[in-house]
């Protein structure tokens, strides 16, 4: 019975399920939870790559918490699980296929998907993860400003240069992002969903996963590392492990 | 479709290798120590021997380079080539081997840094104070990832290869007694414990040649063969060239006693221009390489550390990345640790830091950098024996076991003469020490391996292979 209460559920199972709130592998300290949406409403939930994107970047600045090369591979990672996780396509032998071609309602999913489809055979996830990774920041970024979501901003610097940020237009559901993510770790909304489990599977890839959990993160880790092998789709959890590689081989690729 | 970055070209790899390679570095603290401490004249002609037999390893080494595009290297070649457990057995020697070389530069760049200050500005500091700031620049410079920006240590570089042939000119201009002798250069200058000692000098002074393979993934097929065949033969130029044109200009009976009297500034006092303005110059340059390289070294044990940890071979908090930064944080920071540790120690003790520190520990990381790279010519004719893809007999074999054998015999040699090269009574426990570290460690390795094999064999699959297999991952929980 534990062990069930333990394993995350999916689909409207999370949802009121009394069994699942016993789920507590994070502690959070400190009440933190926002008034308006209480540890039992069930919060507005974003694109992976949108929620990505905002847990990676100070709520306040809108500057990169991550260096550009993990951020731009965790982005690739979150966009590809979108597709994973609205069943267009999956991982077969570390090779990315095309299961549905029929668009996403996301322009911009359905934009990677078509390059994907027009490919005459499978590409490794790895060749997928670090091509779309060239391109992923500026991607959601621009997704997230046609969605309202950031806004770009010029900042005059020093010696006359401008600078150019992207800052979220509602600090609150910026910052939001990341404790809403830390709450569903800990299982304040029931059994922790899947897309949370990758959303932290890349958070952890990517070295993020410190700032998100704070002292708690390696409960966290470990609660992750438990969970996210069994992942519905399984593509998530292959996503999130080609991140987490391609991370480090950037760390051994010296440029020092 | 690539990763989204620049690719690297030969140059920069050539830069990156005779960086970490240290030139100056070699010719002002290796060469003067070594004839300070052993007395044996012959190291030009060492120079070019150990030269040969690298070369003939790297015929094999950048083969296996364009097949196993792994940045762990040497310790995923060992495994790739010859098995796992002697792989980690290999891993944890090269932890050891170069965080030794990267400590003992702090017994370099303190007294040098110290002497400096005293002759240019009259300020008289103590060597660890200078060695401190030299650690804290480097444990910064690892943890933030500031790249040292190319040209600026292109630009050291071409400094001190400029510095080298301008010295060696006027080395050969001045000959002592006014005759160009080849004395250094002669078979004779090496018979007896001679060969030995001479080898394991300049086994120490080639380290850095090994670095290319690094950039494998990140530059063009022909960038590390080009770049490797390119360095190897301008250190050997460079190094035998310097050392022959100092034997000349001091007189090889001399050198012994030169060298005592002038540690450091040896090339720079060689030519009896005295100019101080060159002794400045050289001294200065001298404290730069040895920074560059400490810094190189540094971040090629972290790399080490980190290939280790998120292979799950050490602990997996190795093997974590900074989010801001994306170093390796956590093995970047237990080296600084170390290197602190070693520099508080021989500060307190009061012991030489140019002989105890800079060049035992130098020595010892060399000898230990010689067995991997022993290990890594076995290795190639082992993997690329049961793997050919076009490469052809030469390069499959004969000149990986030419290697091998001859990499075996320099570290007999060296092993056999142990005690001169030390500068310590025949006997002494140091001799048999600082190999049979190594051997606890190779055998530590295996037996960790066996055990990773039994209890997790995920992780033991996942060795050598520069990322962790997603069972591996299950395996950790």
């Amino acid at each position: 019975m534990r062990r069930q209460a333990a394993m995350p559920l999916v689909g409207a199972d999370r949802r009121g399920s009394r069994a699942v709130r016993a789920v507590d592998p994070v502690a959070v300290r400190g009440n933190e939870v926002t008034r308006s949406s209480g540890p039992h409403e069930r919060p507005e939930r974003l694109r992976l790559a949108d929620d990505f994107w905002l847990i990676a970047h100070h709520d306040r600045s809108g500057r990169p918490r991550l260096n550009p090369l993990a951020l731009g591979l965790g982005l690739a990672g979150a966009l590809l699980g979108e597709l994973a996780t609205t069943g267009h396509l999956t991982i077969h032998d570390r090779h990315v296929h095309v299961t549905d071609d029929t668009p996403p309602a996301d322009a911009t999913s359905h934009g990677i998907l078509e390059q994907i489809a027009t490919k005459s055979r499978a590409h490794p996830v790895p060749v997928w993860l670090k091509f779309l990774a060239g391109s992923a920041t500026e991607t959601v970024t621009t997704r997230l400003v046609r969605a309202g979501l950031v806004q770009r901003e010029q900042q005059r610097r020093r010696l006359g240069r401008i600078n150019v940020v992207h800052r979220p237009t509602d600090r609150n559901q910026a910052c939001w992002r990341s404790v809403r993510l830390r709450h569903a770790l800990a299982g304040r909304y029931g059994g922790t969903p899947w897309d949370d489990m990758f959303l932290a599977g890349l958070a952890d890839a990517t070295g993020l996963l410190p700032k998100v959990l704070g002292d708690d993160h390696p409960a966290g880790r470990a609660y992750v590392a438990r969970w996210l092998p069994r992942s519905d789709p399984p593509a998530l959890y292959e996503l999130a492990i080609a991140v987490e590689t391609l991370v480090g081989d950037a760390v051994l690729g010296a440029r020092t | 479709m690539t990763l989204a970055l620049g690719r690297l070209g030969t140059a920069h790899v050539i830069v990156f290798v005779l960086t970490a390679a240290a030139p100056l570095a070699v010719v002002a603290g290796v060469v003067p120590v070594g004839w300070a401490v052993t007395g044996i004249v012959g190291l030009p002609l060492a120079f070019v021997l150990v030269a040969i037999v690298l070369g003939l390893f790297c015929v094999g080494y950048v083969a296996m380079a364009r097949r196993v595009r792994n940045a762990g290297v040497f310790y995923s070649y060992v495994a790739r080539g010859v098995g796992r457990p002697v792989g980690v057995g290999a891993a944890l020697v090269a932890l050891a081997a170069y965080g030794a070389i990267q400590v003992c530069t702090y017994g370099a760049i303190g007294p040098a840094t110290a002497g400096l200050l005293r002759d240019t500005l009259g300020v008289p500091l103590p060597w660890w104070l200078c060695s401190l700031a030299a650690w804290a620049f480097v444990a910064t410079m690892g943890v933030l990832r500031i790249d040292l920006n190319g040209r600026i240590l292109a630009g050291f570089l071409v400094a001190e290869i400029v510095l080298l042939v301008v010295l060696v000119g006027v080395d050969l201009t001045h000959p002592y007694g006014g005759q160009l002798s080849v004395a250094t250069l002669t078979p004779q200058s090496l018979t007896g414990a001679g060969m030995g000692v001479a080898f394991a000098i300049v086994a120490t002074a080639f380290i850095g040649f090994e670095g290319a393979p690094v950039f494998s993934e990140e530059t063009h097929r022909r960038s590390v063969p080009a770049a490797t065949y390119l360095a190897l033969p301008l250190m050997t130029v460079l190094y035998a060239g310097s050392a022959w044109a100092m034997s000349v200009a001091i007189g090889p009976a001399n050198l012994h006693a030169a060298a005592r009297r002038h540690g450091t500034d040896l090339p720079f006092v060689a030519g009896h221009v005295g100019g101080g303005l060159i002794v400045d110059i050289g001294q200065t340059l001298f404290v730069s390489s040895l920074i560059a390289a400490a810094l190189s070294y540094h971040n090629t044990v972290a790399r080490y550390a980190f290939a280790l940890g998120r292979e799950r071979v050490l602990p997996a908090w190795l093997g974590r990345t900074s989010a801001r930064t994306g170093t390796p944080k956590y093995a970047s920071l237990a080296q600084s640790a170390i290197g602190l540790a070693v520099i508080a120690g021989y500060a307190a003790s009061g012991a030489d830091p140019l002989v105890r520190l800079f060049y035992w520990l130098s020595i010892s990381g060399a000898f230990g950098v010689l067995l991997l790279v022993a290990a890594t010519s076995v290795s190639v004719v082992g993997f690329l024996g049961a793997h050919p893809a076009g490469e052809s007999r030469w390069q499959r074999i004969v000149a990986p076991s030419l290697a091998s054998a001859g990499l075996a015999v320099i570290a007999y040699l060296i092993l056999a003469h142990c005690d001169q090269l030390l500068g310590v009574p025949a006997g002494s426990p140091l001799c048999w020490a600082f190999p049979a570290s190594y051997a606890v460690l190779a055998l530590t390795g295996v037996g960790w391996a066996l055990y990773l094999r039994r209890a997790r064999p995920h992780v033991y699959a996942a060795i050598g292979l520069g990322a962790p297999t997603p069972a591996a991952h299950l395996a950790t929980v």
